[in-house]
Order: structure tokens, then sequence, then C-alpha cells
């Protein structure tokens, strides 16, 4: 009978080769990596800013407020979750030839939702930058000094984590659709681009 | 569709060993790496259903090389496909060194296509966001190579496929010709048991494909 000369054996996924490979994804895609930034600092500025825009008790003013908390909300939720649907849909390929080399289905998915989470965070940081000093900005034209009376600075630090909370939860949560699909995926179907 | 013609030739650097016939079974079991029972495949398009592969028993020596030849819509690619574990046959079983790759979870198919089967494709499929030594070094890393160790012998394959001077480039700063070479070097990184090459040369010139 024939003797063996090796015997299956398991892999290993190596948490600093995810780090590396998501990092390096994202500088080469330097182009695209701005864009989506630039889409989620966006939104988490303006959602900043909207929450802590001087609001007065008269009813109308108040469901004005709310209206355009609830669509920006919305606008900047499609706009994420569209972009970062996009960004994994067109690297199937890539995908698909990472698993022939011997990529593991869970290697696959963490580099994706790395990497998304890395944009979700620097994204939110930019964003609550700017919007914090739109806010300031125009608080400081408009009230002068005693702006702080005026501004919703109350809860603030709570703001600013819905905020990364919002940028994290939409870029992972957008691109962690395609990534399941694509890491689950045989390689040649991957590769091929097939859903 | 399933007229697959085969035709084995000895690999050229083992003279004295003679030519392996899969038609008929010699008995010769004992250095056997790849076998296929009866594997069929049908694709589903639509209404219709391509029969790919009609039942194909293959069996592959250790040592040996083998050119599946035939014209295109033969099924050579999807072969290839089933043998190195890249898609599911509808039926049949393929045997890697007597362990079915059907019985394999995903993980240990990962393992099998990482260190046990090299790929060459047509169409090179180097990961166009690494430089040719990432590309190299990845299945390594993979494996579990340490990364420096990775690094030196990716470089000495790379030199072995004459690209010794082109590791710090990307695909898009290569030719053709040197993306397959890429290609060819990333299929030897781990020392497989099984290089498997889908129309290697079909995209090259003539004179790089000899």
């Amino acid at each position: 009978m024939a003797h063996k000369e090796w015997h299956i054996d398991r892999l290993k996924m190596k948490p600093g080769l995810v780090w590396q490979m998501a990092v390096n994804s994202l500088k080469v895609r330097i182009s695209r990596t701005t864009l989506t930034l630039l889409t989620i600092a966006t939104s988490s500025a303006f959602l900043i800013y909207l929450l802590t825009l001087p609001r007065s008790d008269d009813l109308a003013d108040q469901q004005t407020w709310y209206l355009m908390l609830g669509l920006s909300v919305l606008v900047s939720a499609a706009g994420v979750l569209n972009t970062m649907l996009m960004s994994v849909s067109q690297r199937y390929r890539e995908i698909g030839t990472m698993k022939c080399l011997g990529a593991l289905d869970k290697f696959v998915l963490f580099t994706v939702m790395v990497e998304s989470a890395i944009l979700g965070f620097v994204g939110a940081v930019i964003g609550v930058l700017v919007g914090l000093t739109i806010s300031i900005l125009l608080g400081l034209l408009e009230y002068g000094f005693s702006l702080f009376q005026y501004l919703q600075f109350d809860w603030i630090l709570l703001k600013i984590l819905a905020a990364f909370a919002l940028g994290i939860f939409l870029t992972t949560f957008g691109s962690s659709i395609p990534a399941v699909i694509a890491s689950r995926m045989p390689p040649m179907d991957a590769m091929r681009g097939e859903k | 569709m399933s007229s697959l013609h085969t035709k084995t030739i000895p690999a050229s650097d083992m003279p004295d060993r003679p030519a392996f016939n899969w038609l008929e079974d010699t008995g010769e079991d004992a250095d056997l790496t790849v076998m296929t029972r009866d594997v069929t495949k049908i694709y589903q398009m639509g209404e219709e259903k391509i029969h790919a592969l009609g039942g194909v028993n293959i069996k592959i020596a250790t040592g040996e090389y083998i050119s599946i030849m035939g014209p295109s819509g033969s099924g050579k690619t999807t072969l290839f496909n089933v043998i190195g574990g890249l898609i599911k046959p509808t039926s049949g079983n393929v045997f890697i060194d007597e362990i079915d790759v059907a019985q394999l979870d995903a993980n240990e198919l990962a393992w099998l296509r990482c260190r046990k089967i090299g790929y060459i494709f047509q169409s090179y499929n180097i990961v166009k966001v690494l430089t040719a030594l990432e590309n190299v070094t990845l299945p390594m890393l993979f494996a579990g190579v340490p990364p420096d160790e990775a690094q030196d012998r990716a470089v000495y394959i790379l030199g072995r496929v004459g690209l010794g001077d082109r590791v710090l480039h990307t695909p898009k700063e290569l030719s053709g010709g040197q993306q397959q070479r890429v290609a060819i070097a990333r299929a030897f990184a781990n020392k497989p048991s099984i290089i498997l090459a889908d129309e290697p040369t079909a995209n090259l010139d003539l004179k790089t494909g000899e």
C-alpha cells in the first residue's frame, strides 16, 4: 500500500499578518481610502454639528431638528454602506486568489473587517474634530465668548462616542455582507466574481 | 463535451522512470499522488445543463509530468480546478495522497492548497496590491514560515525565475511574462507536492513561453 509522506494539518491565522494586510491594502488604494474617509468624516462632522447646535424650545424648531438628524443619519448610512459594499465587491478576484494560496476564510473576513474598522475610526476622528471646530467657530461668530451657554455641549463625550459608534458600525456592517459571501465561496467562483 | 484527451510525458529529469499509464491500473499505487474516481461536473446555465466533466478517472504518480490537451470547452480547466480543490465536483471523488478532498473541512482544505498544491493560472492571478516579493512571500506566511526566512526564500526563487532585479516591483510595473514568472515563483514557494498549471504560457509570447 501507499505510504503517506504527509498528513493533513490545520493552518493558524496570524493576527499580525491580518493587520499588515489591512494597512497595506489601505495604503495601496490610497485614493479609494481617502474617498471613503471623506464620506465618513463628512457624515460624522455633520452629526456632531447637529448635536451641538443651539436648540430653542419651540416645537416646530424641535421637529425640524429631529427631521434633519434623521435624514442626515439615513443619507450618510446609505453613502457609507454603498462605498463599503462596492470596495469589497471589487476584490472578489483578489480574495479568490488569496484563498488559492491558503488564506483561511476567517483571515479574509478579518482583514476586510479590520480595514473597515480602521476606516470608520479614522473617519470618525476627523469628522468629530471638524464638526466640533465648525460648531465652535459658528458659535463664536454668533454669540461671542459666551458660546457655551448656547451650544449643546452637555453630554458631549456621549455625543462624540455616538459619532464613533456610527462610523465604525456603518463601515464594518457595510463590508461584512460581501466579505462573508466572498470568504465562503470556493476560490474559483470568487475569482470569477460569481455570487 | 467530455472528450478529454490525455497524454502522459515522463519527466525529463527522470529518464529512468517509465511513463505512467493512467488508462490501466498498473498496480503501481505506491507513489500515487492524485487519483480521481468518476468525477463529473455539471454547470447549470439557466435552463441549460453543461456537462463539463463526464466521469473522469485519472491517476497521477509522484514525480510524473502530465499534459492534458483538448479543444477549448473540453473541460481542462474544470479538471484542473476540481483536482486543485478550487471547485467542488458535482459527483465523484478526488483523492490526494489517498485523502478524499471532499471530506476535508475549510481549514484543512486551506492547508492543502497552501502546503501541497502550487497553482499557476492562465491569467496570472497575482495580487495586484502587493509587490512581486510580497506575492511570493504570502503563501509562506500563510503556512507559518517566519517572515525573514520567507523573504530570503522568496528572493531566491524570484532570482531563479530571472526576476532578481524586479523583486520590489508591483504587478503594474511588470510585463505579462514577468507577472507569470512571479506566479510560477509563487507556486513553488511552499515546495508543493503537486504543481497544477492551467495553460501557463497561453498569454505569453512564444519565446517567453519556452
